[in-house]
């Protein structure tokens, strides 16, 4: 499968300060980490010292440290110390793989590809009122059929604990981008929206970034995150045990 | 003085120096020869435990077997603050008691693969990858609804001795061949277990190194 | 995985186990090179060891060599000599043989972590290293023509845990050698007999180029710890390097220049490399500078 350009590493919100989290991608592992003042940053996972794993490495500031021999790397890659020699300046050959990582309206992008194209355009273009950033959840399935499913798949609505389950939602299903999907719910005046970033892992994994809008109240927030956290996980568990019954329920009605 | 029939190597005997290393409770360990010996499956040790199975605490001739066991020993008579196995409110002793329990599913998988890996043990390495990938998404999906609460640990708003029996062969995962990657809400939790007071590690889990280590 | 073509590596002897991993009861059945083995115990008592097909009947009887409490054979016509230590028939030293612990790396991957000073404070922290004396000073490292043995010398580390039997911390100096891509030992300050040197034995056993059974030994002078006490320490050492070696990338040793950045703390390991080189061995080495892929998830 194909490398595109720009990936959907994660969410802001997921990645706290002074931490590392591994990233998958079909052509290459990444390790996207967060300095202490805040910028998050992206490199390939191996240390140039001997291939350790970045992932596995640990922040000191605005510095990644490799596990194995504590080297310390700056957002830009460059090596800056060596506790091996502490004297020495590390030569300016010494450096990392590093690749561009920016942070829009909650979601981590990285460029992965050898292209030089922008960040696409839809991750600034979404409606940064109120996103409320929701998990990450993983699924064993195709980027494909992720997109498939979820561009069909009827949502509970926050509001419909409250008002009954007989009340008429509609659902408007859109493909802002070649890998964002968007749900709006309306049910009466209230109208929830799910925000989907697709990242595909490998052939059969795929990683879903979730951002929700014009849901509940600002007290209601946890409330929230976790009707729809409890709502991926149901989706999570139809979709991969390929069972129609299961994926029926999925979908809206006809 | 405690003595802690111990394995370095095993996450269940480490469950129990953690716990006391954090309490700040004296003890000496009785080295088991687990592996290669399985001094553990021989008879002198099964006199003390018939499971043939370790940790084993004896407290001034109180002797106890199994880790979650151990732990609500330990935290009921040495716990002075009553914060780490909290049995006054039921719901949080309810809690504890579901995650306590979850432990098991959690060797019962990690464990035996990590167990395969390492030593060479001879067992369905698959089904125990497969099945500690199964109790790994439910741990998860249970952080990540914690923090959602505000609360960062298994049982509630306090760590407890949910989070230490649980601990250990989670963070071990990757030792066979489970990869923690995809787990952010546990890959947190881990973060914040590391960063307890009175925290001690075992040979797989490494420490947090948030600032350099000064001289002694 | 099928045997081995790579020459050099077939013309070792191996480490299969220890005398005790093969009993009457219970054959050690493993690989070798990529070629299956089956190794029992003889009516006399002895250690037979055959290459088995894949059903598992045995067939070509290999030569066997039961030393330093483990079992060597070979798999080619022609083996350098095994390594000799005459400090096994020094009075007063104990061999503690500490059982294999199974890594998915290259082979030389283990070697060439055994061989490196500059992990200590961070792999293994308050043992063999701490911050802030994190520096390696210079140390001399050689290829020893006469022997065809790689030795590391006046090398030297600060130790706050440096043995069992250690209860202060100690400068440790060490000597290192590698006498086979798959075999090296370590001599560090003995703590409680001054002069003397404690060995760290590790036997490589290379199941495939990705897949090794790392077989240790110590032989210390020391009258206080068990056997066990003994064995659980160096079982704590290799367990906090084995998530380092199972997390390089790529798995195989890269031997072309530029993959990897060395430092001046890398000496012995630059030199293993060299030497490694100039044996032309391919088995455990990256093929292919371009195929720099990541291990598989």
């Amino acid at each position: 499968m194909e490398q595109t350009s720009w990936i959907v590493a994660g969410l802001s919100a997921g990645l706290f300060e002074g931490s590392v989290m591994p990233v998958k991608t079909p052509g290459k592992d990444l390790a996207v980490w967060r300095q202490r003042s805040g910028q998050a940053n992206a490199v390939e996972d191996r240390c140039p010292h001997r291939g350790m794993r970045f992932s596995m490495g640990f922040v000191r500031g605005d510095q990644l440290a490799c596990r194995y021999h504590g080297w310390e790397f700056d957002g830009t890659g460059v090596c800056k110390n060596i506790p091996a020699h502490p004297n020495l300046q590390p030569p300016k050959t010494i450096c990392a793989k590093t690749f561009a990582c920016q942070e829009v309206n909650g979601f981590i992008l990285v460029h992965v590809g050898d292209d030089s194209a922008a960040m696409p355009a839809e991750y600034s273009e979404l409606e940064s009122e109120n996103l409320v950033p929701v998990r990450s959840v993983y699924l064993d399935a195709s980027i494909e059929t992720v997109r498939h499913w979820l561009m069909q798949t009827a949502f509970p609505p926050f509001a419909v604990g409250q008002d009954g389950p007989d009340t008429l939602v509609t659902y408007i299903y859109d493909n802002p981008g070649e890998n964002l999907v968007r749900i709006s719910a309306q049910t009466g005046a209230a109208k929830e929206e799910l925000i989907f970033a697709l990242q595909s892992l490998d052939d059969d994994r795929t990683g879903v970034h979730v951002q929700v809008s014009g849901m509940g109240s600002e007290e209601e927030m946890p409330a929230v995150q976790q009707h729809v956290s409890r709502w991926l996980a149901d989706l999570r568990f139809r979709l991969e045990s390929n069972d129609q019954n299961e994926l029926n329920n999925l979908k809206i009605s006809a | 003085m405690i003595k802690l029939y111990d394995y370095p190597a095993s996450g269940n005997c480490y469950k129990i120096r953690l716990f006391l290393n954090i309490l700040g409770v004296a003890y000496e360990t009785v080295p088991v020869d687990f592996y290669p010996g399985m001094e553990h499956r021989k008879a002198d040790f099964k006199a003390i435990n018939p499971l043939g199975q370790l940790p084993v605490l004896d407290d001034d001739g109180f002797v106890i077997r199994d880790a979650q066991a151990i732990l609500a020993y330990l935290a009921t008579k040495y716990d002075a603050a009553g914060t780490w196995f909290d049995r006054d409110d039921p719901v949080t002793l309810g809690k504890t008691m579901m995650w306590l329990a979850f432990a098991d599913q959690i060797t019962a998988t990690s464990s035996a693969a990590r167990l395969h890996d390492v030593l060479g043990f001879d067992l369905d390495v698959d089904a125990a990858r497969k099945g500690a990938h199964a109790a790994f998404r439910i741990l998860d999906d249970h952080l990540i609804e914690q923090e959602f609460a505000g609360e960062c640990w298994l049982a509630g708003d306090r760590a407890s001795i949910a989070d230490i029996a649980c601990f250990p062969y989670v963070a071990l995962a990757p030792d066979g061949g489970v990869d923690l990657g995809n787990y952010h809400g546990i890959r947190r939790w881990l973060g914040r277990i590391k960063r307890m007071p009175d925290f001690v590690e075992m040979p797989g889990i490494f420490l947090e190194f948030d600032e350099p280590m000064a001289a002694e | 995985m099928a045997k081995t073509t790579d020459a050099f590596a077939l013309n070792e002897w191996l480490v299969i186990g220890r005398l005790e991993d093969v009993t009457h009861d219970k054959p050690r059945i493993t690989r070798l090179l990529g070629q299956d083995i089956r190794a029992e115990r003889t009516a006399d008592g002895t250690i037979g060891v055959w290459e088995t097909d894949p059903s598992g009947h045995k067939g070509r009887a290999l030569p066997v060599q039961e030393r330093y409490g483990h079992v060597f054979v070979t798999l080619g016509e022609t083996p350098r000599d095994l390594l000799e230590m005459p400090e096994f028939e020094e009075e007063g030293r104990r061999l503690v043989t500490i059982g294999y612990v199974r890594v998915k790396t290259s082979p030389l991957r283990v070697v060439e972590n055994f061989l490196d000073l500059g992990h200590f404070p961070y792999v293994h922290t308050n043992y063999l290293g701490a911050e802030p004396q994190t520096e390696v000073a210079n140390y001399k490292a050689e290829i020893r023509e006469d022997v065809d043995e790689v030795w590391a010398t006046d090398c030297s580390f600060f130790q706050q845990k440096a043995a069992k039997s250690a209860t202060d911390g100690q400068q440790s100096e060490y000597e290192y050698r590698v006498t086979s891509p798959f075999i090296t030992v370590l001599y560090k300050t003995c703590p409680i007999k001054p002069g003397a040197w404690d060995l760290v034995g590790l036997f490589v056993q290379p199941l495939d180029e990705d897949l090794c059974e790392a077989h240790s030994f110590v032989l210390p002078f020391d009258e206080e710890n068990t056997d066990v006490e003994l064995r659980h320490f160096q079982q704590t050492i290799f367990l906090q390097d084995r998530p380092i070696l199972e997390n390089q990338l790529p798995a195989l040793l890269p031997l072309t220049p530029g993959m990897e950045m060395p430092a001046r703390a890398d000496a012995t390991s630059m030199t293993y490399r060299r030497w490694l080189k100039k044996k032309n061995i391919t088995f455990g080495v990256q093929k292919d500078a371009a195929d720099n892929s990541n291990r598989a998830a």
